[in-house]
């Protein structure tokens, strides 16, 4: 029985080179190629005739390839006949060595390897050597209109997520995780003078909430709130506050009142030539938590990896001062009832996996209404949920008291839904 | 049948000319993929020229660590590296010097986020007292090297006492494997200024750092890294433990005058600084890590390139052991 014959024309281009027709006739495991000079017709297959001609430029890659398939073929043309159960062997072996091969190469591909780096690295463009720094010339000016008293000095400096860390080096990760979309900078001193200097890091975080992931993780315990915005504070030599999807800090070398006034007025000018429009949601949220016992300046925003579940994120954070000792209540917004649900038997799940023992209720705590209490290495943890808000005690030290806070939370979630 | 269809017999001389003919393609094909491999990488190696990262340690003495407490950094110094035998027993005339910084950032001195130009400038004089040759002092910042060395007040104090500062140029790199390593291997390093080097000391601020914990006098070799080394980050333990493999250097200084105790490696808070007043010098930089870690009031267990350099035979994180002097000025 004949296999099945079909002819292929490889297409012609029409460029000057090899007029050479082809034609290749396919069985269940026979292949052949015929390749004549240029003006000899092809050998007709079948009796059917000369197959169409055309012009194909050959490369010195593809040639070698078709001499093989050309020497080989009157011993694939021998094997009509099924193949030996050795040959079948040899060639799934063949077969299986070639997949082990690409899932290694696979595998190599995705393993952190920092010799790959090195060509490019060895490429890099030599060292800036200008003292004023030598940003792109296509950066635009963080301050277009410096106020009045100050000087700009340099030019401003733009950094991408690729390029952070040449800045900030290993704080670089702390900005990536929550988002981060660029950094602006921009030097300054008073005008005339340079008793002292400063200068200005304007982060685009991608959002308000990502911005106060940072802002909030950073907070200085002595820093004093400052009237610039909702959430802004600054310390003797520095500027910290959240303009729309920024988090913003300006830096001074030293600190006097002076300086505090020119920081002022930098960051009011940037507020000025970058108005951002108002994001109503997200801030709003800490203004959840219970205000008795709340430590000042203690909320912060974890963008991902809440307590080392990775999906935990989106998570805001409060600490507390309570009889039983110092707690966390944490609380993240989502984005339905179920999902809330969801989420909280997954983080339960999560602590159970690892070591966690859920208290059973009416001893030592346990579950009280729907709050959920495990002892974990030896502090205790209450989860809950309310509408679409995963809610929770973290690190409690005793189940009584996580009770205590976590319902607390709830009955303001409950109010603050109705 | 067709006559085309009949099989034709092959015999064994017919065979190998093909398994021949066949192999000289593969081979031809193998020779193009060579000729076009990177000559550039290959060739600019550290190792091709024969070069190896000196160990710049003094041989035959035991590890020593001197702690002094004072406000006054050239003081402080003095006592220090007079407490481990004088300057004298670090360098000798002749030798030429290279002072690791940290200028990683274009930050002001009262930030203490790099090293402090006052202890520059008392490290250089006194190597040049002691009858070096040369002092030079340099780090890799990166990001607009001259900026950083300039804001840092580095380079004023630096050549002011008498030092070169070597900036970091494209041809002071070279693709550099470190023996044993998995992670610095034909990377770029700053090898030119080391290798023109007879002792090395490294000035490390104490700080605060995001990712591995603290930065101390064995992170202080990350500037010595060239290309994109931020990827490092993903295992920086691991990369600093084999940054301690890399360089042996002759002597090392913590600086935690004023450590940066927060909000590291960048700080910007003159509130995330505490007032520490001391300074710890020493031969074992694993040993002046440790006590560096005691300072910050963090478990060794938590700076983690401690241990792995202590388990690669680099030092000891046992401070206590090298029963250090304890003075104040």
């Amino acid at each position: 029985m004949r296999g099945i014959r079909r002819t292929v024309v490889l297409p012609a281009p029409g460029a000057s080179g090899t007029q050479l027709p082809l034609s290749v006739r396919s069985e269940p495991i026979s292949i052949a190629i015929q390749a004549t000079r240029p003006g000899v017709n092809a050998k007709a297959y079948g009796g059917r005739g000369d197959p169409p001609q055309g012009r194909i430029n050959f490369s010195l890659l593809l040639s070698p390839l078709f001499f093989i398939i050309r020497e080989m073929e009157p011993a694939f043309r021998r094997t009509r006949q099924r193949p030996s159960s050795t040959e079948t062997m040899v060639g799934i072996l063949i077969l299986a060595v070639l997949a082990a091969v690409g899932a290694g190469v696979l595998h190599s591909q995705q393993t952190f390897h920092p010799p790959v780096q090195l060509s490019r690295s060895l490429q890099e463009s030599p060292p800036r050597q200008d003292p004023q720094g030598e940003p792109s010339a296509a950066v635009p000016g963080l301050i277009q209109s410096p106020p009045s008293g100050i000087d700009l000095v340099g030019k401003t400096e733009a950094f991408s997520p690729e390029t952070l860390s040449q800045k900030i080096d290993g704080k670089a990760e702390l900005y990536l995780s929550a988002g981060f979309q660029g950094l602006r900078t921009q030097r300054f001193a008073p005008e005339g003078e340079r008793s002292w200097w400063a200068e200005l890091f304007a982060y685009d975080m991608g959002g308000s909430a990502n911005a106060f992931s940072v802002f909030s993780t950073q907070q200085r315990d002595t820093g004093q709130p400052a009237d610039l915005a909702p959430y802004a504070y600054h310390t003797e030599n520095a500027l910290f506050f959240i303009h729309g999807p920024y988090y913003v800090e300006a830096v001074a070398s030293t600190a006097s009142d002076a300086v505090r006034q020119g920081l002022s007025k930098m960051a009011r000018r940037f507020m000025e030539e970058n108005p951002v429009r108002t994001e109503a949601t997200e801030p709003e949220i800490p203004s959840l938590f219970p205000e008795q016992g709340l430590i000042e300046r203690s909320i912060e925003r974890i963008a991902a990896d809440a307590f080392g579940f990775d999906r935990l994120d989106n998570v805001y954070t409060a600490r507390y001062r309570t009889a039983g000792g110092e707690q966390t209540l944490f609380l993240s917004r989502r984005t339905s009832p179920e999902e809330a649900a969801a989420l909280a038997g997954a983080y339960i799940e999560f602590l159970l996996q690892f070591g966690g023992k859920r208290l059973r209720p009416g001893t030592e705590g346990g579950r009280h209404g729907d709050v959920v209490i495990v002892e974990i290495l030896g502090a205790f943890e209450a989860v809950f949920y309310r509408g679409r808000h995963l809610a929770g005690v973290h690190e409690a030290p005793s189940a009584d008291a996580a009770a205590e806070l976590a319902e607390r939370l709830g009955r303001r979630l409950e109010k603050g839904s109705s | 049948m067709k006559k085309e269809d009949t099989a034709e017999a092959i015999d064994r001389r017919a065979f190998l000319i093909r398994v021949a003919k066949a192999g000289a393609c593969a081979a031809t094909a193998g020779a193009g993929a060579w000729l076009l491999h990177e000559e550039e990488v290959r060739t600019h190696t550290a190792e091709d020229a024969g070069a190896a990262i000196p160990d710049y340690s003094l041989t035959g003495r035991k590890p020593a660590l001197v702690v002094v407490r004072g406000a006054n950094r050239e003081r402080t110094l003095q006592r220090a590296v007079s407490g481990l035998g004088g300057i004298e027993t670090f360098v000798s005339p002749g030798d030429r010097v290279l002072i690791k910084v940290n200028a990683a950032f274009a930050s002001p001195p009262s930030l203490s986020a790099t090293s402090h130009p006052d202890l520059v400038a008392a490290a250089v004089r006194m190597c040049r007292k002691a009858g070096a040759a040369s002092v030079s002092v340099t780090d890799n910042p990166i990001n607009d090297p001259a900026s950083c060395f300039a804001l840092t007040g580095i380079e004023a104090a630096a050549r002011s006492a008498g030092a070169e500062v070597i900036l970091p140029r494209e041809k002071s790199f070279a693709a550099y494997t470190v023996p044993g390593a998995t992670l610095i291997r034909r990377w770029p390093v700053l090898i030119e200024p080391l290798m023109a080097a007879d002792k090395v000391i490294g000035l490390a601020p104490l700080k605060d750092h995001h990712r591995s914990g603290a930065s101390m006098t064995l992170k202080n070799w990350y500037g010595l890294l060239g290309g994109r080394r931020n990827i490092f980050h993903q295992d920086v333990h691991t990369v600093i433990k084999e940054l301690a493999m890399m360089i042996r250097p002759t002597l090392v200084v913590l600086d935690a005058t004023t450590a940066m105790v927060r909000n590291g490696p960048t700080g910007g808070s003159l509130s995330d600084l505490k007032r520490l007043d001391t300074l710890i010098a020493g031969t074992d930089p694993v040993a002046v890590d440790a006590y560096g870690a005691h300072l910050l009031e963090r478990p060794i267990t938590e700076l983690a390139f401690i241990a792995l350099a202590e388990q690669a035979g680099l030092g000891t994180a046992d401070w206590r052991s090298l029963h250090p002097d304890v003075m104040d000025l």
